[in-house]
């Protein structure tokens, strides 16, 4: 195994003052790539594990800067949208540099494990009170699992506090040597049904139920919450919830279940990326009573640890 | 808690009365120095004061428990002869439709007005002879330099409170007494001082004849009874100090209410009322004679006093501070002299009063350290959560050893309190005038740029030092606007040191002066250099532009070769037409200040401090240091219209950053714990005259006790991070467009301008657009 300096981790995000994943003030930073290709995916830009080439169109001043300096077919315009020919034989680092309103950007960044520790140890003066740290998000940390691994064993040698988001769909060998170094884990588990989960996430369920199994009859069961987001018509059924609290309370009765609300944001987000949403783009959250029932129903399933926090968002 | 009957009647009457400018005591006082025109200036003031206090009409609610106000209607415009009367003038027919701070117009009083009062002090007034004396040198660095106090009285003060409730106005007649012996200058002083005290006295007399007048009128017996209570109040205060809770609390207002009259200007503050009134509630409480509820009631009719009296400004000036903001600054909680923790019941009761009331004054102000205890810090969130804006938060850590830097004792600069907005003082021995003038930075880069030219008119205004054809490195570039910055210090210190001469000269304060130490002492008036501490603060407008500025300069021009210095000379020229691609690459390519980048920051900082720096080499007229703030009220409009296009990609005239440490509106892209870290890196000695961060939340936030949590420990961070201030909006947006729509139902929403509340119906719609569009976190 390389050294850590050495390492590097492709990040498509820094989120500092993040308050949704864990406790206190913390800083989120969102790992490239993910094993999953869910149909509401909010942070589309992740999925990949390349740092594609991404045009934000909302950036965009439409100087035409680009397409000057681009000589090899690598862009052109098509229908008012920029349209991008990665195989081109461009100098893409120059066109990056060169968009003045920074619209054209690689969709990640590579980091050593000492370049994203300056940025973590920045807010460090917040983790303080209450219990602030790190968050690894994604995209799915676990893709990186080396990276992952090492920047989470250098905020433990640093006391700083460490959370990890996974949808513990890769195999358990990858999984398991972050959890020594982790404060708090979430695991998302979306869709218990094989077959639903392969129709709108692209991969079985078997491997986060595997994965699930191992955590919550293992010495690690206390840092797990297991996190369900309510996307309208496909996890927010209640037979999926129904099979999900079968499932999880078989494991651990007490297990804390956080039941996330709709998150409406996402559709702007595909805007933001000229891409087309691939769910109806006006769906709405659910009210703070539809939440509250979806939590009631749960805990009566058998899922006594179910809960949600009104507004946090999937 | 809900509001009594009382407090919910008296608050839906003080909103719906109209406003009026009234030009009763203009009229008083003419005559006081017609009748006098051999006496000296200091006696002049003392006999018009007292007239003024004997003769205004006065009135009183049958149900108010606390009782006083300078004129008998609520949130009059008071025109003040002796200071400004030319502004009157020229704008007393606008003054019912002007885009902003509105006031109604008797019939009559504008004739009245230009016949009988007008001509009198025309060349005679504060406005009139700065303008002789000094007007050209003001007006010629007017793009640069915002020179303040030339048409209206200094407040920004904190009286020494404890010695008022201690002596009351007849202790103070007979100290001033006393010491008159002789016919010198200092007799003088004296004489004028016990005047004033005689005309207090009377002035609480009459109060308690006009309240037994209405006692004898057919009203409840509650009503019949309280109006009794007061009647006795007010006669007793006369003779002898308050004893109770509730005479402490009258006689208080009283005295905030003859410093109005006595000055018309902005910003008494009462300042740490939870330490001096505490002995006569611990008294009260421990024999019995009240309760937390009562106290509470009292703390919410001074409460609604405190804004029952509005400043009102010339046109140019409401639009520098909108909103009429009077600067009753109350600062709660913090460390005593020693060092230890301060809090008390008195604490909790006036946060309270504000979460029941939430209106725009008093300015509460909370300080913080790291003892505070958990008890009031979330009590203080759960106030702001209520969304007036208040309290606003001041970090001990920051401020205590600002101003011991500046030469305070330790004593002095633990027991600190808050003037205005955010302005800092010591309390009951200070003249800050922490409103000298503001200093516009971006300005003078812009000349530095330009070699002298301004971009708005193409006038040449300073010399030619170079422009960025001719700067070869950034160096360069930095080397002359340093020059350009002492340029105009040069001048605007002669300026100040003008209007200063001619406050001294035409405003003394003798009443003022009673409860300012070292005055009494020394035999010396305020305004000539009586007070212990005598500072001149000088506002940086806005390190956050020139920040941005600066680093697209050094990164696209110096660094990046992007652009020459000539190509963005001529883009700034044409205001970024035909240009839009380098204004692009200047907002996106180049980070902002308050995103925790180091190298800009630094920028800030370096200019910030040298500006400090050269200004320190310079004393006001009193013999006092200057020094620095970092606030702009709602300066940044009007600023922001004096200067061209520039190279942080901001179009001529646009607003610039707002708050004064604040960065620029939607720059900020690395979140709320980033701009704290990009200000911190201000020393706190740069904002020793105060400094103003603001920030906006949505009201999601705080909806959960886990939300609160994380806002406590945001706000404990903010303390160890040694930043002196911070104040949030908790609005939703679409309160706002809502109540921009319908204003008749949203009186009472009020918003966080910038260092005070003010209600956003009432502002002006440009402001309340930008209001709208301020950067918003969310916990999302």
């Amino acid at each position: 195994m390389p050294a850590s300096e050495e390492l590097r981790g492709r990040i498509f995000d820094i989120q500092r003052f993040s308050l949704q994943d864990g406790s206190g003030i913390r800083t989120s930073i969102f790992f490239k790539g993910c094993p999953l290709r869910c149909c509401w995916c909010q942070n589309p830009e992740g999925l990949r594990l390349d740092a594609e080439l991404i045009w934000m169109e909302a950036n965009c001043i439409r100087c035409g800067t680009c397409t000057q300096i681009a000589r090899s077919g690598g862009l052109d315009w098509q229908d008012g949208r920029l349209k991008i020919c990665p195989q081109a034989d461009e100098n893409w680092d120059h066109l990056v540099w060169a968009c003045p309103g920074g619209a054209l950007r690689f969709s990640g960044q590579d980091y050593t494990v000492p370049q994203l520790m300056d940025v973590i140890r920045r807010d460090i003066p917040f983790y303080r009170h209450g219990t602030g740290g790190v968050t690894l998000s994604g995209g799915d940390p676990v893709m990186q699992a080396d990276f992952a691994g090492a920047l989470l064993a250098a905020c433990r040698r640093e006391g700083i506090h460490t959370a990890l988001e996974t949808e513990a769909a890769l195999p358990w060998e990858r999984l398991s040597p972050l959890l020594d170094n982790l404060d708090l884990i979430f695991v998302d588990l979306k869709l218990v049904d094989p077959v639903l989960a392969r129709r709108y996430t692209g991969v079985g369920s078997e491997t986060t139920k595997d994965n699930l199994r191992r955590l919550l009859l293992g010495e690690h069961r206390s840092k797990v919450t297991v996190r369900t987001p309510l996307i309208p018509g496909i996890t927010a059924t209640a037979a999926n919830l129904q099979e999900a609290a079968a499932f999880l309370s078989a494991l651990d009765p007490g297990v804390r279940w956080e039941l996330l609300n709709y998150n409406p944001l996402a559709p702007a987000k595909y805007a933001l990326l000229g891409r087309r949403y691939p769910l109806r783009a006006d769906l709405t959250a659910y009210s703070r009573e539809q939440m509250e029932q979806f939590v009631l129903a749960a805990r009566e399933s058998g899922a006594p640890g179910a809960f949600s926090e009104y507004g946090g968002y999937a | 808690m809900a509001l009594s009957a009382r407090i919910e009647h008296l608050k839906r009457k003080m909103l719906d009365e109209p406003r009026y400018a009234s030009i009763e005591q203009a009229r008083i006082i003419t005559e006081t120095y017609k009748a006098n025109e051999d006496k000296p200036r200091l006696l002049q003031r003392a006999l018009a004061l007292r007239s003024a206090l004997e003769q205004m009409d006065i009135a009183i609610d049958p149900e108010e428990r606390i009782v006083g106000n300078r004129t008998a209607g609520v949130r009059a415009g008071v025109v003040s002869p002796e200071s400004g009367s030319g502004w009157v003038d020229r704008e007393f027919e606008s003054l019912p439709t002007r885009p902003q701070d509105t006031f109604a117009v008797r019939a009559g009083d504008m004739e009245a007005f230009r016949r009988d009062i007008l001509p009198y002090w025309s060349g005679r007034s504060l406005e009139d002879v700065i303008s002789e004396r000094c007007g050209d040198l003001i007006g010629e660095i007017g793009q640069v330099v915002k020179i303040n106090q030339t048409d209206h009285s200094q407040g920004h003060i904190c009286p020494d409170c404890s010695r008022w409730l201690r002596l009351g106005p007849k202790g103070l007649q007979e100290e001033a007494e006393a010491r008159l012996t002789g016919s010198g200058e200092h007799a003088v002083f004296y004489a004028a001082v016990a005047e004033t005290m005689r005309g207090a006295r009377s002035f609480m007399c009459r109060y308690a004849d006009l309240a037994d007048a209405l006692a004898a009128q057919p009203h409840s017996a509650d009503e019949r009874s309280s109006l009794r209570e007061v009647s006795g109040i007010c006669r007793s205060l006369a003779v002898r100090p308050p004893r109770t809770f509730h005479e402490a609390v009258q006689s208080l207002w009283f005295l905030f209410v003859i410093l109005q009259m006595e000055s018309n200007a902005s910003s008494f503050s009462p300042g740490r009322m939870d330490r001096f009134l505490a002995p006569f509630y611990e008294a009260d409480v421990a024999a019995g004679r009240l309760s937390s509820e009562e106290a509470l009631e009292l703390i919410e009719c001074l409460w609604l006093k405190f804004n029952q009296i509005v400043y009102m400004r010339n046109q140019k000036s409401a639009k520098y501070f909108a909103g009429f903001p009077i600067g009753f600054n109350v600062a709660l909680g913090g460390v005593d002299e020693e060092g230890r923790d301060f809090v008390n019941d008195l604490s909790f009761l006036m946060l309270r009063a504000q979460y029941d009331l939430g209106l725009p004054q008093p300015n509460l102000s909370v300080r913080l350290h790291p003892g505070t205890g958990e008890a009031l810090l979330k009590q203080a969130v759960r106030v702001v959560a209520r969304g007036s804006g208040m309290p606003q938060f001041f970090s001990d850590t920051a401020v205590v050893p600002a101003l011991e830097a500046l030469g305070v004792e330790p004593a002095d600069a633990r027991d600190y309190a808050v003037v205005g907005c955010v302005e800092l003082t010591t309390p009951g021995n200070n003249l800050g005038w922490s409103d000298a003038a503001m200093f516009n930075l971006n300005k003078v880069l812009e000349l530095t740029m330009t070699g002298g030219r301004d971009l708005l008119t193409g006038q040449q205004m300073a010399p030619f030092r170079g422009d960025l054809t001719t700067y070869r490195s950034f160096a360069e570039l930095e080397a002359a606007f340093a020059w350009y910055i002492e340029y105009y210090i040069e001048k605007m210190t002669a300026a100040c040191a003008e209007v200063e001469k001619a406050h001294q000269e035409l405003l003394p304060t003798p009443f003022l002066s009673a409860v300012i130490d070292d005055c009494l002492g020394r035999g010396l008036d305020v305004t000539a250099g009586g007070a212990r501490y005598n500072f001149s603060g000088i506002q940086m407008i806005q390190v956050a532009n020139l920040a941005d500025s600066m680093a697209a300069l050094r990164q696209l021009v110096y660094e990046e070769k992007r652009f020459t210095g000539a190509e963005v000379l001529r883009a700034l020229e044409a205001d970024f037409n035909g240009y839009e691609t380098m204004q692009a690459a200047m907002k996106n390519r180049v980070p902002s200040y308050g995103n925790d980048v180091d190298w800009v920051d630094a920028l800030g900082v370096k200019w910030a401090e040298h500006f400090r720096e050269a200004l320190s080499q310079h004393r006001n007229y009193r013999g006092g240091p200057f020094h620095t703030g970092m606030y702009t009220v709602s300066a940044h409009v009007p600023m922001g219209e004096n200067v061209g296009a520039s190279p942080d990609g901001r179009n001529a005239c646009e607003p610039l950053a707002d708050g004064g440490m604040s960065p620029v509106y939607g720059r900020d892209l690395a979140g709320p714990t980033a701009v704290l870290k990009s200000v911190s890196k201000l020393d706190r000695i740069l904002t020793s005259n105060g400094g103003l961060l603001n920030m906006k939340f949505l009201p999601s936030f705080f909806e959960t006790e886990d939300g609160i949590e994380r806002f406590a420990a945001f706000l404990r961070t903010f303390v160890d991070l040694e930043i002196p201030h911070i104040q949030f909006n908790v609005v939703r947006r679409e309160d706002l467009l809502e109540a921009k729509v319908h204003p008749e139902q949203h009186r009472s929403l009020t918003v966080r301008v910038a260092g005070y509340t003010a209600y956003f119906v009432e502002l002006a719609g440009e402001l309340q657009d930008e209001i709208i569009a301020r950067t918003s976190y969310a916990g999302v």
